[in-house]
């Protein structure tokens, strides 16, 4: 028997059929990333990378809101001190940039973490007010900090800090790793545990789950892919600025999770629905027609199919 | 041996005294019920009892460990059960996982829910469970703990006459074939009389009258709390 049978055997064991089509699927996609990417390049490298930035950012609304009930109307937050950190340490300390990444995924996590856990005791509607005013003071700071040109990057003792190619293939490494780790933590029992709290805190409680320790941990966690989707935006842009903190930033993220479903790979297929639209589209019709179809598309998931993609694909496959 | 006591309990909720020096005493593998007029202050009690609430005054001590301070969560792992008025449950996840969330294994569960009769449902989504049903998961869910108490908040609310017998009968098991302790808070004085040992009558945050089911009965001080003086 091969190795790589003796090793599908071993994987069968360990895993059912939805572990292995969800592995596969999530592969699967990096693959066809790679493929486009090598079919293509150009442009639609930006959209690809665009849409790995995407996804990071919008899978961590979505771990937020549909893991643990709490919402975010401002997850530009850790989105932008994500960004706006790795390239700080990499215009201070000038190390390697996909190390700069981390950092800044890192701090992101840490800083908008802990301002997020300072809303965790609020009703949703209040929490979500509330981390919007956030993301916004962070708005101002960072425009009275760096003004409107922020921060660029790209280019150090006139040499490319790194390359487009080292930059996507980075880019679906760490998509396949983020979207593995998020979809094994959906399923496990830990992710069980964050379900019931959001069908019920109260009864979650009551059977011995820590509702407020769950709710920090799922902060930080939703706060390092928001960071990291915000790092890897920064790191092929080569550029950050105070506008990153945009409210429209967040409701994208929203809006993603909303159009493509609560389950992770709802949204994943809303990220990569809306980002395409966004980024290709004004390439052959007018901007303005391009935001305009991406308000009736979202207007028509919500009328004919208030679970998303997802719930329309299963509608179908019935 | 005494399971729980609560000493000398109050709670005020701004000008309204829901609970004034109240104490009871519950033995190991006893039934006590818990009656009174709407307001009383049943449900505030076990509110305070599984943590939800904390009192003004007095202290609750669960196999001789206070467990005034405790974190509701914490006082569940500690073997302190529980149901609610209106069931509550996890909506969104399926029957069985209502059960399994709470770290009890699959077969273990299967057998819970077989005992509650929703083993054929186990795979639904828990929301589509009839009024009933949904009850009995929610004692189900207390159950799947494994816990040495039980707080079983008007299991009979809102039930049919049938179901109701039904749900009498899983209460009896729960205490005689689970060996679980129970502290029933219920309207349906005949059902509640029929299985337990002891009954606190209380009206206006006190404790008015405690003692055997019968003595509670025959007592002119529970005439007198639910229709006034005759």
């Amino acid at each position: 028997m091969s190795a790589f049978k003796k090793l599908a055997k071993a994987g069968s064991k360990l895993l059912n059929k939805n572990d292995q089509y969800s592995i596969a699927g999530i592969l699967a996609m990096g693959l066809a990333f790679l493929v486009i990417y090598f079919l293509l390049r150009g442009y639609a490298a930006y959209i690809l990378m665009s849409m790995i930035a995407y996804i990071l950012f919008a899978v961590s609304w979505g771990l937020l809101y549909n893991l643990s009930g709490q919402l975010s109307l401002g997850q530009a937050m850790p989105f932008g001190l994500g960004g706006f950190i790795s390239a700080i340490v990499f215009v201070v300390f000038h190390l390697n940039p996909f190390l700069c990444t981390f950092i800044g995924a890192l701090g992101g996590a840490g800083v908008g973490g802990s301002i997020g856990v300072s809303t965790i005791r609020l009703k949703p509607a209040y929490q979500g007010i509330a981390l919007l005013v956030f993301s916004q003071i962070f708005y101002w700071l960072f425009l009275f900090w760096y003004g409107e040109e922020g921060i660029s990057f790209g280019i150090y003792h006139g040499i490319i800090i790194t390359s487009i190619s080292q930059i996507f293939y980075f880019g679906v490494i760490i998509l396949i790793i983020s979207l593995l780790f998020l979809y094994f933590f959906e399923v496990s029992k830990l992710g069980l545990k964050f379900k019931a709290i959001k069908g019920d805190p109260v009864a979650a409680e009551a059977i011995g789950i820590p509702v407020i320790k769950y709710k920090i941990i799922i902060f930080y966690i939703s706060s390092f892919f928001a960071a990291l989707g915000g790092t890897f935006y920064v790191l092929y842009t080569f550029h950050v600025d105070f506008s990153i903190f945009s409210v429209s930033y967040s409701f994208f993220s929203i809006a993603m999770c909303v159009v493509g479903g609560p389950s992770l790979f709802g949204t994943l297929s809303g990220a990569v629905l809306l980002e395409f639209l966004t980024q290709a589209l004004p390439v052959y019709i007018p901007l303005a027609i391009t935001y305009l179809l991406y308000g009736i598309i979202t207007i028509l998931i919500l009328r004919f199919a208030p679970g998303g993609i997802e719930s329309l694909i299963k509608r179908l496959l019935k | 041996m005494v399971m729980l006591q609560a000493n000398g309990i109050s709670k005020r909720f701004g000008g309204i005294v829901a609970l004034s020096n109240v104490s009871i005493e519950v033995r190991e593998n006893s039934v006590f019920g818990l009656i009174g007029p709407n307001g009383a202050g049943k449900t505030t009690l076990l509110n305070i009892i599984n943590g939800f609430l904390k009192p003004d005054k007095g202290d609750v001590i669960f196999k001789g460990v206070k467990i005034i301070s405790k974190r509701p969560s914490e006082i569940a792992k500690m073997g302190i059960g529980r149901s609610f008025q209106i069931p509550r449950f996890f909506p969104n996840l399926s029957v069985i996982e209502n059960l399994t969330v709470t770290g009890v294994d699959e077969n273990k569960a299967k057998d819970i829910l077989a005992f509650f009769n929703l083993d054929k449902n186990a795979n639904e989504i828990s929301k589509s469970l009839s009024y009933g049903q949904k009850k009995s998961l929610d004692i189900a869910r207390a159950l799947s703990l494994n816990p040495s108490i039980m707080l079983l908040d008007e299991p009979f609310a809102g039930l049919d006459f049938s179901f109701m017998k039904k749900m009498l009968t899983y209460i009896e098991n729960l205490n005689k074939e689970y060996k679980k302790t129970l502290i029933i808070v219920e309207h349906h004085l005949e059902e509640l009389m029929s299985i337990t040992d002891n009954i606190g009558l209380m009206n206006f945050g006190q404790i008015v009258a405690i003692g055997r089911p019968e003595e509670i009965k025959k007592s002119e001080i529970i005439k007198n709390v639910y229709f006034g003086e005759i």
